[in-house]
């Protein structure tokens, strides 16, 4: 087999028992690898209504066919499982090198079910598999837990992907961890992990990967070599925090502002002017290398600080006022070693601080912290608090900004920032960047950037919509076509293992994609045909929605970003951030309800129910999951 | 002109693609064991050592090599193995100063940096770091490269001397 190993590890913890089986050819040619064979496998082996918590909830590891041969940057695995955050899909992805170990071992996917008695890690060397006891590793940090493992098998390659304090107790937002600082963090993934009491998987693989033309291969990857060498990405994602301060689109203050005063101090470029960055690093095959690794030399933050990434620093720092370079590498740090969600540790504490502030949490339900807007000291106690659900406080914001503001009352909601799907939003203001409220409405997850984005140049733009005109606003049906465009793009992306940090390069190139493909695993797609499975992929997510309780109802936004306008107090109309700002001001649930139609038409998508038509999914060759549908009630013919 | 290999650890940023291509190239299948460089790395504190032979004026390698299996290319200026007569005894891995020569897990047979005939892919692919870079020798990046190799040792000897 070219590319794929050809099998999918199966681990039963409730049992102590692993197996494996042939990854079959009818999974690799309907949903290529990673995001999409986890949903297929997700689809089958969870059953209906499932608990996200409980032992027959599959936690699926999956690599894609490019990744661990000759193309760069192709070192993403996802994770996929039930959602105990949302209660509905998940996939959250990570880089680091656990994909590529994995794929050395031999294999393209695990699935782990079950529960284990006690703490276990599970050992994969090459073909020898077991589970052993993760006693003594229960309780430690991520950074503990890497080096004590490597210490234990006398192997410093051997790759580790784990949970920290956080997945141990089940926080709603755990993430699951591997080389050390790279984070698959979304709703919740690691809190499935420390239910099942998984502490962590260890990898040794030396095993080989073959291609199929490497003739062909070469040609294609020296010209991507080249391609990327001049691509700006001296500091990685965080280069977004100065340029969105600077145009009033940077979220702060919980969504209040969209800009911050010395916002400059929370991006990577101030961290080298500083002196806090010492290099950079990069995960398994990518030659750029966007990780940024600071130190922090002395006082009460001193220590290794790796990231943030533009995520973690409007989340921890612009969303909470905390202008603190140290605070902020403080905060990111436990983020990664505690195994939390930078996004959502990040949204919630902005919440509470809100909440503190209108009155609505006392000093006494803070546990005595300060919890205004711009306390650095309080945010990384916080973190703290919230990984080890420590007193009233850490407990509270632990179950997420959804169940929390269920809790406290007092129309707090009206400051959550998730929408109804439960998942914390990620840092673009939709109001002010108003050409992605719909993909952030829709996006089968919760509200975040990474299943599709609209950040197309205006020639893409040209391209995907055939208008020549491409300034915003976009009409509705462009901006419909233009979220569909991106959303096969990414599936396709992410069943193949690319980082879509390689941008027109590689994840918005279907016709590269389509020719790594072939060039690899010897199956001749068209970028069409292969566009196609990326359709086939997003649709089935949707079904496992669908299939789980989800309607329309949840296709929307956080209710500030629907009702309040952004507050420009003090800043001048002229720099005002148009022509993106929303109508208004705000995302409207009319507007955002005409958008919506317009992509459920173009996808095929029944306009009450928000459901796959039927014919959809035929189309789709998904009769299979259209069946199951059918016996619920949940297949809508149009 | 004769080109060198220069290799700067600080801005290796390990992500062990150099490996990758390395056994692509010189076994036609994607395996990191079977590569001429090894990257050794300390996750935790994101550090990254690609060690690799220097290519010596006189290689010890070759001094106690017991078959003669191993010589050097006058004019490129590569160590070269000869694989007849290589029998993988290993008495090179231990000798080599930069840790840059390991045993191939399917031969046993002594792997080490060809310069691939005169383009090193590593260099090649390694564009935006240039980490590994293919220069001409002129006395400045020979002595440049004479102190980036040994600074590499050093931090290498240190990152062994701390174990996993």
């Amino acid at each position: 087999m070219y590319g794929w190993c050809g099998k999918i590890l199966y681990v039963d913890l409730s049992r102590s028992k692993v197996s494996e089986k042939p990854l079959s050819d009818e999974l690799r040619a309907r949903f290529i690898g990673g995001r999409g064979i986890n949903a297929k496998l997700l689809w089958d082996i969870a059953k209906p209504g499932v608990e996200p918590f409980s032992p027959e909830n599959p936690l699926i590891f999956g690599t894609g066919p490019l990744t661990g041969t000759i193309v760069p940057m192709t070192g993403r695995a996802t994770v996929t499982t039930k959602s105990p955050a949302t209660g509905l899909y998940v996939k959250s992805s990570m880089g680091g090198h656990f994909a590529g170990e994995l794929k050395f071992a031999g294999y393209d996917h695990i699935v782990i079910l079950g529960r284990a008695k006690n703490p276990t890690m599970l050992w994969i060397d090459d073909g020898d598999v077991e589970l052993v006891d993760a006693s003594h590793l229960w309780g430690k940090d991520v950074r503990e837990t890497d080096m004590i493992v490597k210490k234990d098998l006398g192997d410093r390659d051997v790759k580790v992907a784990s949970i920290g304090p956080a997945g141990e107790r089940m926080v709603k937002f755990a993430s699951i961890m591997n080389s050390v600082y790279n984070a698959c963090a979304r709703a919740g993934v690691g809190a499935v992990m420390g239910f099942k009491r998984l502490k962590a998987i260890a990898v040794r693989g030396t095993g080989s990967i073959k291609v199929k033309d490497p003739e062909r291969l070469w040609g294609l990857v020296f010209e991507i070599v080249e391609r990327l060498k001049n691509r700006p990405f001296t500091y990685g994602t965080s280069e977004l925090i100065d340029d969105l301060n600077e145009k009033y689109m940077l979220p702060s203050y919980n969504f209040r502002k969209g800009h911050i005063e010395g916002g400059h101090n929370l991006s990577g470029r101030y961290f080298a002017e500083a002196g806090y960055l010492r290099r950079k690093h990069g995960c398994f095959s990518c030659i750029i290398g966007c990780h940024l690794y600071n130190v922090v030399e002395k006082g009460p933050y001193a220590g290794y600080a790796v990231g943030p990434e533009y995520e973690a620093a409007f989340s921890l720092g612009s969303n909470t006022g905390v202008t603190d370079t140290e605070a902020l590498l403080k905060a990111n740090e436990l983020c990664n070693i505690y195994g939390l969600d930078v996004i959502s540790t990040g949204v919630v504490i902005a919440w509470a601080m809100e909440s503190y502030e209108r009155g609505i949490l006392t000093k006494e339900e803070t546990d005595g912290l300060d919890l205004r807007f711009g306390n650095g000291e309080a945010l990384v106690k916080l973190v703290h608090m919230i990984a080890f659900r420590e007193g009233n406080i850490g407990n509270l914001l632990a179950e997420g900004v959804k169940r929390a503001a269920e809790k406290v009352g007092k129309e707090s909601y009206k400051w959550a920032m998730c929408n109804s799907k439960g998942l914390e939003h990620s840092g673009i203001d939709t109001r002010t960047w108003s050409t992605r409220a719909l993909t952030y409405s829709v996006n089968p997850r919760g509200p975040d950037h990474l299943f599709h984005q609209i950040w197309p140049s205006p020639e893409l733009a040209r391209e995907i919509t055939g208008l020549d005109d491409v300034s915003p606003p976009l009409p509705l049906w462009a901006e419909a076509r233009i979220v569909k465009w991106y959303g096969d793009h990414f599936a396709v992306t992410d069943a193949l293992g690319i980082c879509k940090f390689s941008d027109d390069v590689m994840y918005t190139n279907a016709k590269v994609m389509s020719d790594l493909y072939s060039a690899v695993t010897g199956v001749d797609l068209t970028p069409s045909e292969l566009l196609l499975i990326g359709t086939r992929i997003y649709n089935l997510e949707r079904c496992y929605n669908v299939r789980e309780g989800f309607d329309r109802r949840l296709d929307d936004l956080p209710w500030r970003l629907m009702h309040e306008p952004v507050d420009w107090k003090g800043i001048p109309s002229n720099k005002l951030p148009y022509p993106l700002l929303a109508e208004g001001g705000v995302n409207s649930p009319e507007r955002l309800r005409e958008a919506q139609d317009e992509y459920y038409r173009l996808q095929g998508w029944d306009l009450k129910t928000g459901w796959p038509l039927k014919d959809t999914l035929v189309k789709l060759d998904l009769e299979d999951v259209a069946e199951e549908l059918a016996k619920l009630g949940k297949l809508p013919t149009g | 002109m004769r080109f060198i290999l220069i290799v700067d650890h600080e801005k290796c940023n390990g992500c062990t693609y150099c490996m990758l291509v390395c056994s692509m190239k010189h076994k036609g299948i994607i395996q990191r064991g079977s590569s001429r460089i090894k990257v050794y790395k300390d996750e935790a504190r994101a550090l990254a050592i690609p060690m690799l032979c220097e290519h010596c004026d006189n290689p010890p390698c070759a001094e106690v090599c017991p078959t003669k299996a191993i010589s050097k290319d006058p004019k490129l200026g590569a160590v070269l193995v000869n694989q007849d007569l290589c029998t993988g005894c290993g008495a090179c891995v231990e000798v080599c100063p930069y840790s840059g020569v390991r045993l191939d897990p399917e031969t046993g047979k002594a792997l080490i940096c060809d310069l691939c005939g005169g383009e090193p892919l590593c260099a090649k692919v390694c564009t935006v770091r240039e980490a590994i870079t293919w220069v001409e020798a002129t006395p400045s990046a020979l002595e440049r490269k004479r102190r980036l190799a040994e600074a590499r040792v050093e931090e290498f000897k240190r990152m062994m001397r701390e174990g996993p």
